[in-house]
């Protein structure tokens, strides 16, 4: 009985306050009763909290840790083997099978401490993670000797999803050996690294600036070459000057790369200036040119501060960078760029449409049962499954609109469908369909609470309907409309299932041009967050390199997810008290 | 209206506006229709897009070619998957490349120019052969089709003027041209590795083969001596008895099943000795079974066998046209079981079967082709061929859309619509053979080997999934939702209220692909690891809050107040005591009830039954327990006049320990009993544990669910109207007794449209059922067994799909009748909602 401490504010509340009296009494009489329905409802409600709060909470630590360094450790085995690498799970649970072998083989090896296994990712050299060198290993716990964290073990990035763990021995500028011991090594590593990191990346960026020039160039020579042979007839000097003029641009393009190439041979040759020796486990020792290291880390080493640093610039690569080689290594630049223009062009088309059919169902039709069949096709709208919005886009946009557009504008390409396949335009219209119930109820909501007092006082100033609604209900509604629409981004920011059917993909390769917002095209495929999360929940095959990236990526569809809804219940929350106190 | 418009003159003005106002009206005119207008062509559309699959339903193959044909007693018939060239091997060892569309012969040649054929088996994908031959040499052939694209510059003159989409013999096989600038060739080649010897110079009687794993697996049988299997470079021999040669004959089948691991030796008589092969290492003496007997008519005899592709199972047909489907149980030793077939009144020749298709055909001795749907047991149709002659060989395109036959002078070829083989869309429906025999798959944790062909014959099992786990959400979610609606709306204060509804928002708008991945990545090896405290927790953590409940009066008064004032918080210290609780609890439990290894126990083979009645039983005995404790022994204390808190305190908690005492003895005794009477529920509604299961499922989408039915619901008890609660709190009820007996009566119909409205989200929910239930079409009650439902079926299937084929169609019928469904649901439940805001709507 938490009411009694509750006074009645209005007169609404006069009954609460009944409620309220009874509750003192019976307080006063003497303590509360027990009311064992009242604490299990609570329970239940705190179950619903505490689901809420736990799955959010889950994700959000697993997913800001995602990129955390994870330690090195030196495991010896009893039977002689030695192992180095990242730990990814202390005492992951055995798989089914092994865990049937064990409790039949031996009832008492039941002790937890013992049945687990410990999941290390060692040293590979093989970039493909279904080989049998994918570098996870699986070690029974019950197995290990004994287990030493290496001060000064590293882990090496070749790229590639090649990783190396080991110790660095030594440290060479031309072959003059600089540095022997780890200690003095890696501070050396970290500033040449850099260094000659940012060197080849220079020299790449000027390779590509040259390239452009040289290319675009020769191009407008090529141009003005047949501009001129096309009006050769009037000017057949100009024929010859255009080739002359092409023909002097080749040689100077041509000097100009083998500068270039020149000043590359130099840029290779001094950034190869730095080698590295490290050691792995069973003697391995690895000669690495410092450039060809994409990243080093000595994840032993590194204190909270510089975890948290190392883990922002995997966070910040990991947003910003587009497809790599595989799905283990890809950032979710597309799928972000994917996710926010397909919710784009749902938004455009669906704000609209939703209003205007909220106001027709609210202004301008005033025959019930029209009303009342639209209210129930509504909420039915509401209620489809999304995969059923899916089936039909694709029957609808692929696979009727889609082939007729092509054959009106794009014959050229057939049979190579331009609009007769999945792609952006036709999954942002079925989101469009999916997402239209939930603008019509917000915007309806929100004309439904305008005071009709306003609405007569505009009829009476002489104002046409179209007026009024342009005037003053649009702007008294506005709010509830932001709302709706942010709701309906949402949801469509969610929906994936349907995305599935129209053109979502698993993967977009760079080379096709949809890496920024300026090339994408209304009709090619993209990815989405939430389908990239479920592939990546689906890789089997790597799944100890993929989780993190599962745990970041569905943190980052949450955080975008969320955070439109919070925004959206606040709003609402906002306008119906300003609503509600102007009333008064 | 500003100045310069108003300036320009009235009635310029109201013309503009006018027209404006027509513009608006129109546009809004349309886009409010337009809602009817998207629900009507998803309608239209889907509908439209199954017509031909109604249209087809019932239709007969058709007869599309039949040639006149003299060749040798064929012994193998193939098709290519587009249906234009098919291969025919003679039992002369000529094999012989004809089209499909007139029976021309397109290349014949003879395979074994030295040697004489004397038998041929094929795998049952009919891609791998075995000859046995007349010097006591056997060898494996490999057959195929291959294919290849041609641009018009290789072909010949006379073909470059070819119209598109014909095909004409070429080289030695067919080109078809697919447009303009391609062609497109087919040639059925085989290639032959090295000859094995067997037997020297006595020929090989007998031959049969199968591939399960890299090396094919084929037996021999010469005409005197040992069964020899082998694989790779196992060989291993099966001697017969002499006196069983001596009294039965010859044997005249030899049969491997599908998947290599069994070999059967049958006579004439119907007699067959059967070997468990499954490992060539240690192999146990074989079973003798007989396949014709039965029942009376004991004189036919055994024509035709045929190893299914579905493990361990194969048809047998006799001299009285009688089609018999037998399975070997999975356990060591097990015997067959029968499935009879439609009998066919004539002796049965030839039968063929798709790989993982369920369409059989049987030809007979009077000239007709039987087609049966092996999932259902029922004969679909008959087609005849006009002269009445034996069939002597069958083969079914690839795809299951076509039927060839060869009879001795004749030749046939119909067309069939695929995916349905059945004919009827009925039996889209139906409950099939292979999900309820073959209990055991292999525990598969990935959704990626699963054919669609499993489903592309039956709707079924997935409805049943559908249906499964939604059932499970509701039972788990349903009862979580509606409680918390009455703790908001009955006992929370109304400023807490709003935060409580953005929590439950909050839950709202979780992508379902984030509740499906912490069902993969967090529950579900959770719940592997510790499924006795998992299950142990939904029982505790109740309690929990129960005990916490009785024992609040019992603290000193300044603490109770303290306690009751933050009853939110506490309430949930309790729900996390009970989820420690669980722990230790289900650890014992373990040990005590269910073997000391739960998931073990759950197969059924270890342990004793009465943990699994436990668990059927105690909930509903709890809940029995406490209604009849809370109607006869429960006497709210406020009834005496001088309440005495503490002794009613304790006498409550008296009640409440004696009533799960009560309960629990109750269910164990039960329990007990039908443990006695030797009844085990183990197999029906529990059973062996999947990893990815409806229990677990059910969990996860009842938390999913709980926005949309609490949302409802809440809205439901917050519209009755204040003073009725008031009242009945003010003659002394409880606000529990309130709730019960005054607000839920009037907010029934609210409640009952937010469970509908739930069940429409769970039946519809696609991402969660896609990753967390292992996607297997299973059709058994078993919780802990997965699932697959529509929404993930067509998740899966629908990409890969090819548009217009029927596969594609079935799909769609699909998607048709979940909105059907969903439809139905949601309107019915709408009714109801709207009615109840009519009659105590907020005003």
């Amino acid at each position: 009985m938490t009411s009694h401490q509750e006074t009645p504010t209005s007169a609404g509340d006069e009954e609460r306050a009944c409620v309220s009296r009874d509750a003192a009494r019976v307080g006063i009489l003497g303590m509360p009763a027990a009311e064992p329905m009242h604490w299990l409802t609570g329970g239940a409600l705190a179950m619903v909290v505490l689901s809420v709060g736990g799955l959010l909470g889950l994700l959000l630590v697993h997913g800001l840790f995602a990129f955390w360094p994870k330690p090195i450790v030196r495991l010896s085995m009893t039977d002689g083997r030695a192992y180095l690498g990242e730990v990814l799970s202390w005492n992951a649970s055995p798989t089914a099978s092994a865990r049937r072998d064990l409790i039949v083989a031996s009832r008492s090896a039941s002790d937890p401490e013992t049945i687990g296994d410990m999941i290390l990712r060692v040293s590979n050299r093989s970039p493909s993670p279904s080989s049998s060198d994918s570098g996870i290993v699986r070690l029974p716990r019950r197995a290990i000797a004994s287990q030493t964290i290496d001060p000064w073990a590293v882990a090496i990035d070749l790229g590639g999803n090649v990783r190396l763990f080991g110790t660095p021995t030594a440290f060479y500028e031309q072959s003059t050996l600089i540095a022997d011991e780890p200690a003095r090594i890696w501070p050396l590593f970290e500033t040449r690294h850099r260094e000659v990191r940012q060197q080849r990346r220079d020299a790449q960026r000027e390779k590509d600036n040259v390239l452009a020039d040289v290319d675009r160039l020769l191009a407008s020579k090529r141009r003005e070459l047949a501009a001129a042979r096309a009006r050769s007839q009037a000017s057949p000097q100009a024929v010859d000057d255009a080739e002359e003029a092409l023909a002097y641009a080749r040689s100077e393009s041509d000097k100009e790369l083998d500068r270039l190439r020149e000043r590359l041979a130099q840029v290779e040759a001094s950034t190869q200036r730095y080698r590295m020796i490290v050691k792995g486990t069973d003697g391995t020792t690895w000669n690495l040119a410092l450039v060809d290291i994409v990243r080093g880390s000595a994840p032993n080493q590194a204190g909270f501060l510089s975890a948290v640093v190392t883990s922002c610039e995997r966070w910040k690569e990991f947003l910003t960078t587009g497809a790599g080689d595989s799905v283990q290594q890809s950032g979710i630049y597309p799928a972000i760029v994917g996710t926010l223009a397909v919710t784009m062009i749902m938004t455009v088309l669906v704000v609209p449409v939703g209003v205007m059919a909220a106001f027709f169902l609210r202004e301008y039709t005033r025959n019930p049962t029209l009303r009342f069949c639209l209210r129930i096709t509504i909420r039915n709208l509401a209620g489809i499954p999304s995969i059923v919005f899916g089936v039909f886009g694709l029957l609808l946009f692929c696979d009727t609109i889609g082939p007729a557009l092509d054959a009106l504008w794009f014959a050229d390409s057939l049979p190579w469908p331009t609009f007769g396949k999945g792609g952006l335009l036709w999954a942002g219209c079925t989101l469009a369909l999916l997402t239209l119930p939930v603008v019509i109820v917000s915007t309806e909501d929100a004309v439904a609470v305008v005071p009709s007092s306003v609405r007569q006082a505009s009829y009476a100033c002489g104002a046409s309907q179209w007026q009024t609604i342009q005037r003053v209900i649009l702007p008294y509604a506005l709010p509830g409309i932001a709302t709706g629409t942010l709701l309906a981004i949402a949801r469509a920011a969610a929906a994936v299932a349907p995305l599935m059917l129209v053109g979502a993909v698993t993967m977009t390769h760079g080379s096709e041009g949809n890496e920024t917002f300026s090339q994408l095209q209304l009709d090619q495929e993209f990815m989405h967050l939430g389908l990239h999360v479920y592939n990546l929940a689906f890789e089997t095959d790597d799944h100890w390199t993929t989780r993190p990236l599962l745990y970041a990526t569905a943190l980052v569809l949450l955080v975008i997810v969320i955070s439109l809804n919070m925004v959206a219940i606040a709003l609402r929350s906002r306008w119906r008290q300003r609503l509600a106190v102007r009333e008064l | 209206m500003d100045g310069t418009t108003y300036r320009r003159g009235g009635i310029h003005l109201r013309k503009r506006s006018a027209w404006y106002d027509r513009i608006a009206r129109t546009l809004i005119s349309a886009c409010g229709l337009g809602v009817f207008v998207v629900l009507g062509l998803m309608l239209v559309l889907l509908a439209a897009t199954i017509y031909p699959l109604i249209s087809q339903s019932g239709q007969k193959p058709v007869v599309a070619s039949t040639h006149a044909w003299s060749v040798t007693r064929p012994i193998h018939l193939i098709l290519d998957d587009r249906r234009q060239l098919g291969a025919a091997i003679l039992s002369t060892g000529t094999i012989c490349a004809f089209r499909t569309d007139n029976g021309d012969a397109v290349n014949t040649w003879k395979a074994f120019p030295n040697r004489k054929l004397t038998c041929a088996a094929f795998t049952s994908d009919g891609r791998e052969a075995i000859f046995g031959f007349d010097d006591g040499t056997a060898q494996v052939g490999h057959l195929s089709f291959q294919r290849q694209v041609h641009s018009p510059e290789n072909l010949p003159e006379g073909l470059a003027s070819l119209p598109v989409g014909e095909s004409a013999v070429w080289r030695k096989g067919l080109v078809r041209r697919l447009d303009r600038k391609r062609f497109e060739s087919t040639d059925f080649v085989m290639t032959l590795d090295n000859p094995i010897a067997f037997s020297p110079h006595i020929p090989i009687s007998l031959v049969a083969i199968a591939r399960s794993h890299d090396e094919p697996r084929f037996a021999v049988l010469s005409e005197t001596g040992p069964v020899i299997l082998r694989e790779g470079s196992i060989e291993r021999r099966l001697p017969l008895s002499a006196d069983a040669n001596a009294e039965r004959g010859t044997p005249t089948q030899l049969l491997l099943s599908s998947d290599g691991a069994s070999l059967f030796v049958g006579w004439r008589s119907g007699d067959s000795l059967r070997w468990n092969t499954a490992s060539l290492r240690d192999l146990a003496p074989p079973e003798l079974a007989n396949l014709v007997g039965g029942d009376r008519q004991s004189d036919a005899t055994l024509t035709a066998m045929l190893s299914l592709s579905e493990r361990r199972s194969f048809v047998s047909g006799d001299s009285l046209g009688r089609v018999r489907r037998w399975r070997e149980s999975n356990r060591e030793g097990g015997s067959l079981a029968l499935h009879p077939l439609p009998s066919l009144g004539s002796p049965v020749t030839s039968m063929t079967t798709l790989p993982g298709g369920t369409l059989l055909a049987v030809g007979c001795q009077d000239g007709t082709v039987a087609l049966m749907h092996l999932a259902t047991g029922r004969l679909v149709t008959r087609l005849s061929t006009d002269n009445q002659r034996s069939i002597q060989t069958l083969a079914i395109a690839p795809h299951g859309d076509g039927l060839c036959a060869l009879t001795m002078d004749a030749f046939w070829y119909w067309n069939m619509a695929d995916g349905v083989p059945s004919g009827k869309l009925s039996s889209l429906f139906v409950p099939v053979w292979v999900d309820a025999a073959t209990a055991n798959l292999p525990d598969r944790s990935s959704t990626r080997d699963i054919e669609p062909t499993w489903s592309r014959f039956g709707l079924f099992p997935l409805f049943f999934g559908t249906i499964k786990a939604a059932l499970c959400a509701i039972l788990f979610g349903a009862p979580l939702a509606i409680l918390s609606a009455i703790y908001t709306s009955e006992y929370l204060k109304r400023s807490a209220r709003s935060s409580v509804r953005s929590a439950i928002d909050l839950l709202a708008s979780i992508p379902s692909v984030v509740f499906g991945l912490v069902a993969i990545v967090f529950v579900i090896p959770f719940a592997a690891a510790h499924l006795a405290a998992f299950l142990a927790a939904l029982a505790t953590i109740p309690i929990a809050v129960l005990v916490g409940a009785h024992l609040q009066p019992l603290l000193p008064k300044a603490w109770a107040s303290a306690v009751s004032r933050w009853r939110f918080v506490v309430i949930g210290l309790l729900l996390a005591v009970g989820g420690v609780l669980a722990i230790p609890v289900g650890n014992f439990l373990e040990s005590w009830l269910f073997a000391g290894d739960t998931i073990a126990w759950l197969d059924g083979t270890r342990g004793s039954a009465t943990g699994a009645w436990l668990l059927l039983l105690l909930p509903a005995s709890a809940v029995v327990t406490s209604v009849v404790v809370g109607c006869f022994v429960y006497r709210p204390a406020r009834r005496t006049t001088f309440p005495k808190p503490r002794r009613d305190a304790l006498g409550n908690l008296a009640r409440f320990l004696g009533g799960a005492v009560v309960a629990w003895s109750l269910a164990f005794g039960i329990a007990w009993a039908m443990t006695s009477l030797e009844f085990d529920p183990r197999g029906a509604f529990l059973g062996p544990y999947m990893d990815r299961n409806a229990f677990l499922v059910g969990i996860v989408l009842g938390i999913a669910i709980v926005p949309t039915i609490f949302s409802i619901a809440e809205e439901a008890f917050s519209s009755v109207p204040h003073h009725w609660r008031a009242a009945s709190l003010g003659s002394g009820a409880t606000p529990w007794q309130t709730a019960v007996h005054i607000v839920a009566p009037v907010a029934m119909s609210g409640l009952a449209s937010a469970l509908l409205i739930g069940l429409g989200r769970a039946l519809g929910e696609t991402m969660i059922v896609l990753m967390a239930t292992g996607n297997q079409p299973l059709t058994s009650w078993n919780v802990f067994e997965g699932l697959r439902s529509l929404t993930a079926d067509i998740a899966l299937e629908m990409p890969s799909a090819i548009p217009d084929s029927n596969h594609f169609r079935v799909l769609v019928l699909a998607t048709l009748l979940l909105l059907l469904l969903t439809v139905a649901i949601n309107t019915i439940a709408e009714l109801i909602r709207l009615r109840l805001r009519g009659r105590y709507g907020r005003r």
